[in-house]
């Protein structure tokens, strides 16, 4: 049961789905947190 | 000889395209923001203590040219070390993260293409593989030099397969 699920996961569309929400979730949350860590790096 | 020519071609290109940055040019339309009046009358008009209050301070304090008419943080990209955080850092910071996940996707491609079946592991990635590969490709830059040395990077003509002519 759990290696079907996990294989599920594994499939390309759904890494891509999972990828993405996570990357644009890490992004809001710091864009939230503290927006002014994503401007001027200098 | 081919390959010189490119190269050729791309600096000529590169010389003429990139224009000379002119710094009367840019004094008569930016300002540095805290010398902007334009730029004060509108931090006026933010809450004090709030985060927007705090990023025009930051304008002020990283050195921001600002719009002479709008007083708006002009972002200046014609390459001056002064202004690197800009424009370069991001941009290089953009580059090597486009970079790693091509790479990375080019070296999963490489190994799985070696497997007994390469198309199922295209379809059904194999994770740890891949969190393998990402790893490994973060030092990409050197490994795209040391490939380019080699020859590696490219495969040789006869494994090309070309239509029937």
């Amino acid at each position: 049961m759990s290696t079907n699920f996990l294989k599920y996961l594994s499939l390309a569309p759904v890494q891509a789905v999972l990828f993405s929400s996570a990357a644009i979730s890490a992004f809001i949350v710091i864009n939230w947190l503290n927006p002014n860590l994503l401007a001027l790096a200098q | 000889m081919r390959r010189l020519f490119a190269l050729i071609v791309a600096l000529m290109l590169w010389v003429s395209v990139v224009p000379n940055a002119s710094a009367a040019e840019v004094s008569a339309t930016l300002v540095p923001c805290r010398d902007s009046a334009a730029f004060q009358q509108r931090a006026k008009n933010v809450v004090p203590g709030s985060s927007a209050a705090d990023r025009f301070q930051k304008y002020v304090d990283e050195g921001l040219l600002c719009g002479v008419d709008d007083g708006l943080p002009h972002l200046v990209v014609d390459g001056h070390l002064d202004h690197a955080g800009e424009f370069i850092i991001p941009g290089l910071l953009f580059l090597y993260l486009a970079g790693w996940l091509g790479w990375a996707g080019r070296n999963y491609l490489n190994i799985v293409h070696k497997s007994d079946t390469p198309e199922y592991k295209e379809i059904q990635i194999d994770v740890p593989l891949a969190i393998q590969c990402f790893l490994g490709a973060l030092l990409w830059p050197l490994q795209f030099v040391k490939e380019i040395i080699s020859g590696e990077i490219q495969v040789a003509d006869d494994k090309i397969p070309v239509s029937p002519r």
